[in-house]
């Protein structure tokens, strides 16, 4: 059955030719990263993207995911975003999806509606804020890097559009589970497993630094005061033993010199 | 854009697209350049069709309309003459283009096209010329499929830098025209080094280092440390190592 599945000879060509021009792409990994991820969209119709890590997905533990890379999103929709996929319920959500995934240990992309077929987002806390990132059809993506850790990626489609379909979450998966490389580079050497030591505001503060926020868009992001987010800012610069955030970022971007 | 001994397929196997993703995939983060690429895509293309050999020619047209071959690159046809007697050449007889460069590194003759073990392709790449890339079997081995043709067609169809003579650059932006000082503050700043330990390391004062940073961000339009490290890939990094 899976040998003979076949595949329209445009959807594989868009796929090639996608990863054809990734290839040619001279930047560094993050910049390949969102080439890849970009050109996904257009190829699915998809509007927005998240991809980081999920340091904690295990049945009956609260998820702890960070976003370290986006695109698609305004400020105001990546806010909202934050607050959505951070939200404490949304652990129930993704628990079906946990469990699959500790069982087979391998890359696993679903749709929104198989994760979550009862549609139990929509009666959490989180729906309010999953609709103000006006997001509805989902795609997700999961690697795993090591025993804990796992390259986490969300492909999403607006409101009022059809949600993704099972060709579309095979052109995503195709495109995402053969490019092992771009999951393991470009984050620090440990995949981020101390990230659920820190609390949910830290990470999210953290994210933000990585990605080159600075403290006063932070604060904007979050709709916290600038003294407050000094404070996570100093505590995730003590949790990484770093002095700036240029330090931060390198750690991040680079992983500790581990690629040189 | 010409094909000879396949036709463009209608649907593919999955199997197959997910090995060409495979290959795609190692190579966008394989380190080395234009050519290199080129070598591990031919070479991961022939295997996937199970070709014994493959060659890649590019010429460009002159005044006359005869083409004049500029470069030339092939996988390793000396592993193959110690079991075969022949090849079938990949370009066909009328071809001006030159065989000789496989003749004389293989010490070989070719024998008469008769294409049945030949899959070639040819592309026209704007303002610059002609690209043929061509895979072959053993004369002793099966013709290609139609499958095989399919997936040799579509990735060299659809993967244009396989066919342009030199890939894109690398982006090292401006460093090459830094003084050495220069790229040497460079380098720290991006490993996240800052101005404090940029001075101890050089064994320089501060305000000097200050005076060299202030000129950087001049230089690539920036007002801070964390804007130049987005500005900057990771190449550049690389390009700045010393020895």
């Amino acid at each position: 059955m899976k040998n003979s599945a076949m595949l329209e000879a445009k959807d594989a060509r868009a796929i090639v030719r996608l990863l054809g021009e990734v290839c040619a792409n001279p930047g560094d990994t993050i910049a390949k990263k969102r080439q890849l991820m970009d050109g996904i969209c257009e190829l699915i119709d998809a509007d927005r993207w998240g991809w980081g890590l999920a340091a904690q997905m295990e049945p009956g533990k609260p998820s702890v995911h960070i976003s370290l890379l986006h695109g698609g999103f305004t400020e105001e929709a990546y806010a909202a975003y934050t607050q959505a996929y951070t939200h404490p319920e949304m652990t129930a959500v993704h628990a079906s999806f946990a469990a699959e995934i500790a069982e087979k240990r391998c890359h696993l992309t679903r749709l929104r509606q198989q994760m979550d077929p009862e549609e139990g987002f929509k009666k959490t806390g989180a729906y309010a804020y999953w609709q103000a990132a006006d997001i509805d059809g989902v795609i997700m993506s999961l690697r795993p890097l090591d025993s804990k850790t796992f390259s986490i990626l969300g492909i999403y489609r607006r409101f009022g559009a059809d949600l993704f379909t099972s060709r579309e979450n095979r052109i995503a998966h195709i495109l995402l589970s053969e490019v092992p490389s771009l999951h393991t580079q470009g984050w620090p050497d440990d995949h981020g497993i101390t990230l659920p030591d820190l609390s949910t505001r830290q990470r999210v503060t953290l994210g933000l630094l990585v990605q080159g926020y600075k403290r006063d868009q932070i604060a904007d992001h979050l709709k916290l005061s600038l003294h407050t987010v000094n404070d996570y800012v100093q505590a995730v610069f003590k949790h990484f033993a770093v002095r700036s955030q240029a330090e931060l970022m390198v750690r991040f971007q680079a992983g500790d010199g581990g690629d040189q | 854009m010409m094909l000879q001994g396949a036709s463009p397929a209608l649907c593919f196997f999955e199997s197959d697209i997910r090995k060409i993703s495979h290959l795609l995939g190692r190579i966008i983060t394989a380190k080395g350049d234009h050519t290199s690429k080129r070598i591990r895509l031919l070479d991961g293309l022939a295997h996937l069709i199970s070709a014994d050999a493959w060659a890649w020619e590019f010429s460009d047209i002159d005044s006359d309309g005869r083409k004049r071959p500029l470069s030339f690159l092939k996988s390793d046809l000396k592993k193959l003459s110690a079991t075969c007697q022949h090849f079938l050449p990949i370009i066909s007889r009328d071809d001006v283009c030159d065989t000789s460069a496989l003749e004389e590194d293989t010490g070989l003759r070719f024998a008469n096209p008769s294409c049945c073990l030949t899959l070639r392709f040819e592309n026209q790449v704007p303002g610059a010329g002609l690209s043929t890339i061509g895979m072959f079997r053993r004369v002793s081995s099966r013709a290609f499929s139609e499958r095989d043709g399919g997936v040799f067609e579509l990735v060299l169809s659809e993967v244009s830098w396989v066919h342009t003579p030199q890939g894109p650059e690398r982006s090292v932006l401006a460093t090459r025209s830094l003084s050495p000082r220069l790229r040497t503050i460079l380098h720290f700043l991006l490993k996240g080094n800052s101005r404090k330990q940029i001075a101890d390391l050089l064994g320089i004062e501060l305000n000097t280092v200050h005076g060299y940073v202030r000129d950087l961000y001049l230089v690539f339009q920036v007002k801070s440390q964390v804007a130049l490290l987005q500005r900057c890939s990771h190449d550049v990094v690389r390009s700045l190592d010393p020895p």
